[in-house]
């Protein structure tokens, strides 16, 4: 199955400058990014922290909604989701 | 000249040029501005300070840019009044309100889009835009009008029709988002990087939140180059509340005022509470929630700043506190009444909050106690409108008025 990720600015270079990704196998987001990993390993030590959590200014949406709400990195994807990954931001 | 050197990311000390970037490469972290400290303290007084104009450019020295004139709408430096009968009804002897609600968009937010869209005209980006709860989205629409600049705002549909309206006279572009705030700020966060646009709180945040500061210069200067004991702000993303810590730090350092600093309060309604829920639970790891809160100006469910808001409420003994929601309408109704400033919901959180630490005695009577009221209550009305009062129904007639009048006013008596 293919799940679409999309890779921010700053993480492009670890990418070869793609800003979206196809990842085919993945049950969940975790696998998904696991995938992203080992096919552009530099991109893992920006998104994950030493004990393997995802760092506190990186937010993970699946589709429209913060993993966090979901089941964070345990949610599952199906074919045609969209992963996006974004630095934390607010501010209004 | 600005005394401005770079950006400096907040997490991992990283450094880059000025120019239009907010997230570090290396680690994701927040970039901030940093200046060249040593001489802009050595330069800057009180005298070079009154010498400036009589808005927030008076203390360009402090900001990521010139005084620019294209964009200043006369923002900030608002009033800072005695409350003298607010005070009596909290039992506080020296309470003041910084009203906020009196800038030339009716919040605080010009103090950061004035910065902002200068940054923008200097980085010659095409227009303006931003991510917003509302009072944003009429600031940015409003100083790009003056800039010459076409603007687009993004907001969640449901947003107060007074805030879209007050958008969309500047002649903004409203991207009405069928959703929250922070879905809205994602998908700005994600347009950002497609478009080139000045997003004041996305790619131009650094230099967008050191206008916050300002709020800090003022309430010093207009204490007589003094800190007040305590402060209260109202937390959304945490941002406003660590730059007001920030730039009273900067007067201390740039020997502008003495010690201490003062104690800094945050105030957050409990449909939206997540940092107030994570100092009262004493960790700087903030959990997201849904926001569900009638205060929609503080209704950020992910706020980016707030471990930095956590930080900032230990280092100086102060505190991050929730009221229910029922005390938001509360307190803009006894700020109302007691000091004739109609605040909005914003304004109902931070005199609620003030309320319940004089319920329950933690403040000391005497102490210099500023209130910051950051928005204008004509944009929140919906919140009010069932508020309680006296109506008489009249003829246009003198005995028709006291046959109505004078039985309700000596039942009152």
């Amino acid at each position: 199955m293919a799940t679409k990720i999309k890779i921010p600015t700053p993480l492009r270079r670890h990418t070869n400058g793609l800003s979206t990704v196809e990842i085919t196998n993945g049950a969940n987001v975790r696998g998904t990014l696991n995938t992203l990993t080992a096919q552009y390993p530099t991109i893992s030590e920006r998104l994950f922290d030493a004990q393997g959590a995802v760092k506190s200014h990186i937010n993970i949406f699946l589709n429209n909604e913060d993993i966090r709400f979901l089941n964070g990195l345990e949610t599952n994807v199906k074919d045609g989701d969209t992963v996006v990954l974004l630095p934390a931001l607010a501010g209004g | 000249m600005s005394w401005l050197r770079g950006l400096r990311c907040r997490e991992c000390h990283a450094t880059y040029p000025i120019d239009a970037l907010f997230v570090c490469d290396e680690c994701f972290g927040p970039l901030e501005a940093f200046y060249d400290d040593a001489a802009r303290n050595a330069h800057v007084t009180r005298e070079s300070i009154a010498q400036g104009p009589r808005t927030l450019w008076r203390y360009h020295d402090f900001l990521p840019s010139e005084y620019t004139p294209r964009v200043d709408l006369n923002d900030g430096w608002t009033p800072l009044l005695r409350a003298h009968n607010l005070g009596r009804a909290l039992g506080l002897n020296n309470l003041y309100l910084k009203n906020d609600t009196v800038n030339p968009t009716f919040s605080f937010k010009d103090r950061v889009v004035s910065v902002a869209a200068a940054k923008a005209l200097e980085f010659d980006l095409p227009a303006l835009a931003c991510a917003s709860t509302g009072n944003l989205a009429g600031s940015v629409a409003a100083h790009a009008a003056r800039a010459g600049l076409p603007s687009y705002v993004f907001i969640p549909a449901d947003l107060e029709p007074a805030k879209i309206l007050s958008a969309a006279i500047y002649g903004a572009t409203i991207v009405a988002v069928q959703g929250d705030y922070d879905q809205a700020n994602r998908l700005a966060t994600e347009a950002a990087e497609t478009y080139g646009w000045g997003f004041v709180n996305i790619n131009l945040r650094p230099y967008y939140a050191e206008g916050s500061k300002t709020l800090a210069y003022e309430v010093a200067e207009q204490l007589d180059w003094r800190a007040p004991d305590r402060v209260i702000v109202p937390i959304a993303s945490g941002a406003l509340y660590t730059k007001i810590n920030r730039g009273f730090e900067e007067l201390y350092e740039a020997n502008l005022i003495s010690g201490p600093l003062p104690k800094m309060i945050g105030a957050q309604a409990a449909g939206c509470a997540p940092v107030a829920t994570a100092f009262a639970h004493s960790t700087r790891e903030i959990t997201p929630v849904k926001a569900r809160s009638i205060a929609k100006s503080l209704a950020i469910g992910n706020p980016a700043d707030g471990r930095y808001a956590i930080d900032a409420a230990r280092k100086s003994d102060g505190g991050i506190f929730s009221i229910p929601e029922s005390a938001v309408a509360e307190g803009m109704s006894l700020l109302a009444r007691t000091e004739g400033i109609f605040g909005e919901t914003a304004a109902g959180v931070t005199i609620s909050v003030l309320k319940k630490l004089t319920d329950a005695r933690a403040l000391d009577p005497d102490e210099t106690i500023v209130a910051y009221l950051t928005g204008n209550g004509l944009k929140t009305r919906e919140v009010i409108e069932n508020v309680s009062h006296t109506r008489i129904d009249t003829e246009p007639n003198l005995e028709a008025f006291q046959e109505q009048f004078e039985p309700k006013i000596f039942a009152i008596a």
